[in-house]
């Protein structure tokens, strides 16, 4: 086996490989004795039909066949041999296969980039605030009081007014006609500035219970139900019951609904889980920040391919936790082709930004020493509640390990850029 | 008769290729009132080969019963057909339909 290789750019190689007749030769009569145990053919007992008699049917199948089998061995042998990194899969063009004769053709695939970070010092980026105030607390624990709120008879008072919930009977009319959906017995709605499509009615303030009141309402004219769209038609509601919403008491006894002792628990609690999902955007804002920073400074040819394996990636990671939650992804209908355009810039920033980080890893000689993974374990370890011991056999298998390992050099080079850059 | 109405098809299986390949013995379906004189002029016209011998045979064709009632399908005769020393036929070098 010949093997050139050439350059076409820094991230496309053309390999010109040369297979030895004998190896044709050699696919070739192994192909067609398969061929033989499977094909019947009239007059032949199976296995036994001679080789001639296979080329005049099925000539340019198995060639074919053979074509692609010697393609795929021999570039997987040359790569290897001429140790090339390559990405993404191999584009052929070659002629036609001759028995007894050497088969040239061409490989053409993307390679990695050799790839010099030269500038990752002085980048500018923004310090993101991760603390969480009182007033943000206070706005959760609000949305949690509400989500319990309980809905009570008005008493004392007969007049509508906004903010309460109304128990109401309507008819509707259009044009002195009915239509789709034109009435309603005992609908609960919300008396207050919205839309009645929502289940808002403003025009109720001030009605007495037990009193009728006509008003227009002009239906949206994205509205779902085809025969009102964008038409007025002529309500009238009664109101039989007014109610209220009632907030439960922000104190012990409605912590210990929400899961904590006392109230004071459940704010810290509050707080804590805040803070960790701040902590948690912050983070990933702040690398993809950086990441962007470090891109713009180093600017590459990046293989289109290793791209498109990060949307894979993303999209896999996002298929996941959609199961994981519960929902079956072929019920949603996605449309992928879109789905995968809407990731790339987030996965072309994501691939280009690790491959910048791992050659600034390797640039700067940076490694991970076995103390690293211990304390990578202890981190783990208590991000998740495992015992470290159980992260630890967890990723004692190779791949996942140097997975891991390549994660802390990402970190570290992440580390390495933070404490150059120039901070604002 | 023509010689395009005596060959009928060629007929090729595991034992006629092993003729073919020691005795250059090839076989065809041949008309049933072709005469052995006939199938020699048709092979030598068609194939530009020189015949040296011609054997026959009718083939009867198989009584077949098809529910209650009986058939038989038809009579049909198969030539030999020897060939000089380094004459060929291609069609049945590389197979045939």
């Amino acid at each position: 086996m010949k093997v050139q290789v050439e350059s076409v750019s820094s991230i496309e190689k053309r390999l010109s490989i040369e297979v030895d007749a004998q190896v044709v030769n050699r696919e070739l009569t192994e192909a067609y004795a398969t061929l033989a145990q499977q094909v019947k053919i009239p007059g032949f007992r199976p296995g036994r039909v001679p080789r001639r008699i296979l080329e005049q049917k099925f000539k340019n199948e198995v060639e074919a066949d053979v074509v692609r089998r010697v393609q795929a061995q021999a570039t997987v042998d040359a790569i290897k041999a001429n140790d090339v990194k390559a990405v993404g899969e191999p584009h052929y063009s070659g002629g036609k296969l001759v028995p007894n004769a050497t088969y040239a053709f061409t490989a053409r695939f993307e390679v990695k980039p050799e790839l010099a970070v030269k500038e990752f010092k002085g980048l500018a980026l923004k310090k993101l605030d991760a603390t969480v105030d009182d007033a943000k607390v206070t706005e959760q624990l609000e949305r949690m009081r509400e989500s319990r709120s309980t809905l009570e008879t008005v008493a004392g008072r007969d007049v509508a007014k906004t903010g309460d919930m109304a128990v109401i009977d309507f008819d509707a009319t259009r044009g002195g006609q009915p239509f789709p959906g034109n009435t309603g017995r005992n609908v609960t709605v919300e008396v207050g500035p919205g839309e009645l499509v929502e289940g808002n009615l403003p025009q109720l303030d001030g009605v007495k219970v037990g009193e009728a009141k006509t008003f227009d309402y002009a239906f949206p004219a994205d509205y779902r139900v085809e025969e009102v769209k964008g038409q007025t038609a002529s309500f009238t509601a009664t109101i039989k019951e007014l109610k209220e919403r009632r907030l439960p008491e922000l104190n012990d006894e409605f912590a210990k609904s929400q899961g904590a002792d006392t109230l004071d628990a459940l704010k810290a609690k509050v707080k804590a889980d805040l803070e960790r999902g701040a902590k948690n955007r912050v983070e990933t804002e702040a690398r993809e920040e950086l990441l962007k920073a470090l891109i713009e400074k180093n600017p590459f040819e990046c293989p289109s391919s290793m791209i498109e394996r990060g949307i894979d990636f993303m999209l896999d990671g996002a298929l996941q936790s959609l199961m994981r939650s519960g929902v079956d992804p072929r019920m949603l209908n996605l449309d992928w082709g879109k789905l995968r355009g809407d990731m790339r810039p987030r996965a072309e920033v994501e691939v280009r930004g690790s491959m910048l980080l791992e050659a600034l890893g390797k640039a700067e000689s940076l490694a991970v020493a076995d103390a690293d993974l211990e304390a990578k374990y202890e981190e783990i370890a208590k991000e998740t509640g495992m015992p470290a011991a159980q992260v630890k056999a967890r990723y004692a298998a190779p791949e996942a390990q140097e997975s891991l390992k390549t994660r802390i050099l990402e970190e570290k080079a992440i580390a390495l850029v933070r404490q150059h850059a120039a901070w604002s | 008769m023509k010689f395009y109405d005596v060959i009928k098809g060629p007929i090729i299986t595991e034992k006629l290729d092993l003729a073919r390949e020691k005795h250059r013995q090839y076989s065809f379906v041949v008309d049933k009132k072709a005469t052995k004189h006939d199938i020699a002029n048709a092979v030598t016209s068609q194939f530009k080969v020189t015949v040296t011998g011609v054997r026959t045979l009718i083939m009867r064709g198989k009584i077949k019963r098809v529910g209650a009632t009986m058939g038989q399908r038809s009579n049909f005769k198969k030539a030999f057909v020897t060939l000089k020393e380094g004459d060929k036929i291609e069609l049945f070098e590389g197979g045939a339909a």
